[in-house]
């Protein structure tokens, strides 16, 4: 089948089989950033925005997404103009193997647009379906902190 | 505290921000060109001999490449295990076996065009097995009418104790002093018995890997591999390919914790890449990486101790079983570690025996798993040491003061126990133990919660320590090399065999260069883990990068340093003993005079005597100073339900002068936190026919940021003189102590010991009312 | 594995024939289908039907079957049990995926939704049809779920006290059972998922909390069969669904006093 969707506002035309599911369709077509850890909704690694809300792209099937908007971790900021949430992550050393890294920008992202000051317990429940390994969480948390007092202060 | 330019300060890696925006490229992110994709057949029996199998639908099956079995390939028997040549592990491993000998074991290989079809190759091939009796339990391993995984043909490549026909994969034994004479005169006695369970490393990135033919014929291999150099000797040794045939990179990895450092799916990529001469790629589902991978070993600790009335221990008895599953990777070296890593803790013990045994049963295979039979081991050690404390009525913390090593002491285990040889002698440089137990119990509120059983509802709270060393690499045995030239604009390359796996290694390397020759860390650019472009390196594991890997990179500096001093000294036309290196610049001493480094390598490249500013170095070390920890766990007891809620908990470090502190905790608490879910939840169930029942994360729970206590991280202030700037290495140590402190904070809270992991409620439930607690 | 097919209807009541005529299965979320493996062939999907809203009436709130966790959490009022057992089941990903109407039509044993519904005695509209029926009936009835599709879910709107306790291991974690209580209105009800049969109303709890019953009296005469289960032995689900029991009743007897 053919469908139209919006990866980071560029417009994609895609043929795809019945049962793909959006994180294969998105790194085929090229978005190595939406990344796989498990396959079945349990990791987070590879948590997109569909139409503005977070979801586990490995358990959306694209033909019940047709036409969406998805924004991926490369619409939130990049090596040359990055987003205030990957700033403070950095400068908190809460990104140690960076795998599960992309996921935890876009549900803080989602998180702190609508709660721009959140509580540590806000912070943990937007991220509670992100699973990480290498950092226990702590310096995470605190980057989110960090980002939301950033934002606040230059909004 | 020192002061330092680089060293100590919270310099951002080198990598993060490129992680963080998704521009860096883990292995299954990779452009390649038309790739053949594997997929495994694997044996849905524990013990059984391939009587039969026939590939031949599979083969005939369209955009299928190659179909492999016992028949077509290598036969060469090998450690899977990623450590130095000869390996300590034993060669009982083939590519594929005749015979299969876990629930999951590799039975044939499929490459073709698309994972589905190879998936439905897979299910064409047909096998008809003999099924053999399997043996589950590693206490009757060793019995002689147990079942026998190995054969006659399956060796040791060092000179250790094996014993494959009596399923013996590893034996350590040591002893000094007399046991008998210290139990006789002891005042008090204590035999406890723990065990450990199995686990997963739950790296967030499944294994996998890729190969190709490059335009010379040369292979390479990208893996996400923790032992990028261990995976070349490996596989050009079980392929019969010529080692520089061969290149190994390491990209992006995500994750390791010991799970990458095994070399058992690069022979499989090398083998069909050779082969086919096409490219070839396989990447592990989430449940073949539960179920089929590697894990940590399952391990039985009794320690028997004998002390004086007044606490003072005299006489250590040890005794490890470990389950090392179907096959024996790192059987030996985790199991040495059960011992190694524990017993010089308490270095005054005059009468110690160490027996260690690891057996083979038909279950998955264990491997490399940060703390590495010390994890195991502490469980029992510093319960007993709870005891032994309370019983003599002194306070656990000033037991350790009193009784813990101490700087300038030595412990004969060192002398007498290493790793399937005998250990290194050496004495403590550097032991901050005192002043973690101090801050770490202050953090907690030590004296306002112990012994106190604060009531709130069913729930009673408990606070409880634990006190550990580890090791910094393997001593005499562990080396890293660097090597680094310099750019015209003053910046460097710096080629590290070191293998960063999200641990900021890349990054701490620049900083150890750029604090000898006086400049930014981002002067350097970092190439890690190719073993065509840096020199070697044993890898990722026995906490040895920053000890070992950057003494190397400090020697690399120091030489480049004394090539740009005799530059500077000619362009000055001084004497090079008058030369002084200061922020990036070379003086003449005590004056204004000076070039830059950027002038100095445009003179050197281009103007006169002409050469490129390089150099190259290797270190492995005499000696592992052992990083030292005390950490603390309040807990919540509900003595309704048996749930333990961890409340809060502090690790108070020494590792040395923390290269750069915020990656140091980092190591610290994602080691803590790991190892609270591995003390409370994590586990493999098993059928009774040996299956691995729970292959998902849906039935293994770790953590996530909801399952948080509060948590605090400490580190002390400490120097190690024979480390690169004062540092030891802190990798693995903090996952030691979780078991412990919460066994003991539940002690605390209830009175009640724990004996087996994980702690679920289920299982407290069931001691609380042994013990009378509940009706 | 045979193609998928996907059918993208207008109307709902496109959505039913193909159901009843081509044996489609309804896509909801979709979390649950892929659980489960795909196995049938053609997919509905029921986005872009108008099925996602929550509408307060006067007597009850009416929330469409499309309606995710997410949306419930957050639209019912705070201390609405359902509200509450919604907004901690699984994961923010997962609840923003979540369909309440796809929860209830799969219902597994370990569902979140089960409870609160029973409990706040939720009925059911199914496309094409005008009746509304009770969430029991619905659970217990093979019949009702042949071949159709939720529409919308009618939650009553009652004044009172509730209570919700979900079992699990760490907290991103599917319930070993789940405890759900109201004790406002007529007649209070107390639910238990998870047991064997999936639920039950546990008419002793419901006695104590009118006061027939003194609660020790009621606590110590219930008996919960549960099957064995991956997390925990039957013994054990059974011991502490009690304690949960207890602790749920001092709780709702002690706020009424």
């Amino acid at each position: 089948m053919r469908g139209i969707f919006f990866i980071d506002g560029i417009e994609h035309e895609v043929e795809f089989q019945g049962d793909v599911t959006l994180l294969e369709l998105l790194r085929e077509a090229g978005h190595t950033d939406v990344k796989a850890g498990c396959h079945t909704g349990e990791c987070g690694a590879c948590v997109v925005l569909l139409d503005g809300e977070l979801v586990n792209s490995c358990q959306v099937l694209a033909g019940s997404c047709i036409g969406a908007k998805v924004l991926t971790v490369k619409a939130i900021g990049d090596l040359h103009n990055p987003h205030p949430i990957q700033k403070a992550l950095v400068d908190v050393g809460a990104v140690q193997c960076g795998f599960c890294t992309p996921g935890i920008v876009l549900a803080a992202y989602v998180l702190l647009k609508d709660n721009p000051n959140p509580t540590d317990d806000e912070i943990k429940t937007a991220l509670d379906g992100n699973l990480c390994r290498c950092t226990g969480y702590v310096k995470i948390i605190e980057g989110v902190q960090l980002a939301a007092k950033r934002m606040n202060d230059n909004a | 505290m020192r002061n330092f330019n680089n060293i100590g300060k919270n310099v951002r890696k080198i990598d993060s921000l490129s992680l963080a925006t998704g521009a860096e490229r883990f292995v299954d992110d990779f452009s390649i060109d038309n790739p053949l994709h594997i997929k495994l057949l694997y044996s849905p029996h524990a013990h059984a001999v391939i009587k039969s199998i026939d590939t031949s639908k599979a083969e005939a099956t369209e955009g299928v490449a190659l179909v492999l079995d016992y028949r077509n390939t290598p036969d060469a028997l090998h450690t899977t295990a990623g450590q130095g040549f000869p390996e300590p592990s034993p060669y009982d491993t083939r590519i594929f076996d005749k015979k299969v000998r876990f629930v999951g074991d590799r039975v044939a290989l499929v490459a073709a065009e698309t994972e589905e079809i190879a998936e439905e190759a897979i299910a064409k091939i047909e096998v008809e097995y003999e099924i053999l009796e399997p043996i589950f339990d590693p206490e009757h391993a060793l019995d002689d009418d147990a079942p026998k995984l190995h054969g006659g043909d399956a060796y040791a490549p060092i000179p250790v104790e094996y014993d494959p026909s009596r399923n013996l994969a590893a034996k350590v034994e040591m002893s000094f002093g007399n046991l008998e004479k210290g139990f006789t005169e002891s005042d008090m006695k204590f035999d406890i018995t723990v065990r450990t369970q199995y686990a997963s490393h739950c790296a967030i990135e499944p294994h996998g890997a890729f190969g190709v033919i490059d335009e010379r014929g040369r292979m390479v291999i990208y893996t996400a591999t923790q032992v990028p150099f261990h995976a070349r000797r490996i596989v050009a040794r079980t392929l019969d390919i010529p080692i520089r045939d061969i290149r190994v990179v390491k990209p992006r990895i995500g994750g390791g914790f010991g799970g990458k450092q095994e070399v058992f799916l690069e022979q499989l990529v090398g083998l069909v890449t050779w082969r086919t001469k096409r490219s070839t790629k396989i990447i592990l589902t989430r449940e073949e990486v539960f179920a089929n991978a590697r894990t940590r070993h399952p391990m039985r600790t009794r320690m028997r101790v004998g002390a004086k009335a007044d606490g003072e221990i005299t006489t250590i008895d040890l005794d490890c079983l470990m389950n090392t599953g179907a096959y024996g990777s790192h059987a030996l070296t985790v199991l040495s570690n059960a011992g190694g890593k524990v017993l010089p803790l308490l270095n005054k013990v005059e009468n110690v025996h160490f027996l260690g045994q690891s057996v083979y049963t038909n279950l998955p295979v264990g491997g490399a798993y940060r703390g590495y039979g010390a994890t195991q081991s502490y469980f029992a050690y510093n319960q007993v040491i709870d005891m032994v404390a309370r019983a003599a009525n002194v306070d656990v913390l000033d037991f350790f003061k009193k009784w813990a090593i101490k700087t300038g002491e030595t412990s004969e285990v060192f002398r007498v126990l290493g790793e399937g040889k005998e250990g290194v002698a050496q004495i403590i440089r550097s032991c901050g133990l005192e002043e973690c137990i101090d801050k770490g119990a202050k953090a907690i509120g030590w004296s306002d919660k112990r012994g106190k059983h604060i009531r709130n509802g069913d729930k009673i709270k408990g606070v409880g320590v634990a006190c550990a060393m580890q090791g910094s690499g393997i001593p005499k045995i562990d080396m890293g090399a660097a090597s680094m030239k310099m750019n015209e604009d003053g910046s460097f390359n710096l080629y590290i065999g070191a293998t960063d796996i999200g641990t900021g290694s890349d990054t701490i390397m620049a900083q150890i260069a750029g604090e000898v020759l006086g400049i930014s860390p981002e002067k350097f650019i970092v190439l890690s883990s190719d073993t065509d472009l840096t020199p070697f390196d044993v890898g990722a594991y026995a906490s040895s990068t920053t000890y070992i890997s950057g003494e190397a990179v400090r020697k690399c500096a120091i030489e480049i340093a004394k090539q740009i001093k005799a530059v500077g000294a000619e362009m000055l036309d001084i004497p090079i003993e008058e030369a002084e290196i200061e922020n990036g610049r070379v003086f003449l001493a005590n004056t204004d005079k000076s070039v830059s480094y950027e002038e100095i390598c445009y003179h050197a490249m281009y103007s006169h005597n002409q050469h490129q500013i390089a150099a190259y170095a290797s270190h492995f070390a005499d000696e592992s100073p052992p990083p030292f920890f005390a950490q603390f766990a309040e807990v919540d007891v509900d003595i309704a339900t048996g749930r333990i809620i961890p409340i809060k908990f502090v690790s108070a470090v020494d590792c040395g002068q923390p290269l750069n502190p915020r990656l140091a905790e980092g190591q610290v608490e994602g080691a803590v936190v790991n190892g609270i879910a591995y003390a409370l939840w994590e586990e493999y169930i098993f059928s009774s026919k040996g299956k691995m029942m729970n292959p998902r994360f849906w039935d293994y729970k770790i953590y996530n940021t909801r399952d948080l206590p509060e948590m605090v991280t400490i580190l002390a202030d400490s120097y190690e003189e024979t480390g690169p700037f004062g540092a030891k290495s802190v990798g693995e140590i903090a996952i030691n102590g979780p078991i412990p402190a919460i066994a003991n904070a539940v002690f605390d809270a209830v009175g009640v010991r724990l004996f087996e992991t994980p702690f679920t409620p289920e299982r407290v439930y069931k001691r609380l009312r042994e013990e009378g607690i509940i009706e | 594995m045979p193609e998928i097919e996907w059918f993208h209807p207008k109307t709902l009541s496109e959505a039913l024939c193909s159901i009843k005529e081509k044996s489609a299965v309804p896509h909801a979320g979709g979390t649950g289908l892929l659980m489960g493996g795909l196995k049938r062939h053609v997919l509905v999907d029921l986005r872009g039907l108008g099925l996602r809203y929550i509408q307060e009436k006067a007597n009850c709130y009416e929330i469409g079957a499309m309606t995710t966790y997410t949306d419930c959490s957050k639209a019912l009022p705070r201390e609405n049990i359902l509200a509450i057992a919604l907004g901690q089941a699984a994961s923010t990903p997962l609840r923003n995926r979540i369909t309440i109407g796809g929860s209830v039509a799969i219902a597994p044993m370990w569902s979140d939704s089960t409870g609160p519904l029973i409990t706040l005695g939720a009925r059911l509209k199914l496309a094409g049809d005008d009746s509304r029926v009770p969430i029991e009936e619905y659970l217990r009835e093979l019949e009702y779920r042949k071949a159709s599709i939720i529409e919308f879910i009618e939650l009553p709107k009652i004044g009172g006290a509730g209570y919700y306790h979900r079992e699990t291991r760490t907290s991103f974690d599917y319930p070993m059972f789940t405890l759900s209580a109201f004790a406002g209105g007529t007649s209070p009800r107390v639910v238990v998922t998870g047991v064997r049969g999936k639920f039950s109303r546990l008419d002793l709890a419901e006695k104590a909390l009118t006061g027939e019953l003194s609660i020790d009296e009621a606590v110590k005469n219930i008996r919960l069969e549960f099957p064995s289960k991956m997390q925990a032995s039957a013994e054990y689900l059974a011991e502490i669904a009690v304690v949960e029991i207890r602790r749920c009743l001092n709780k709702l007897v002690g706020g009424q006093r």
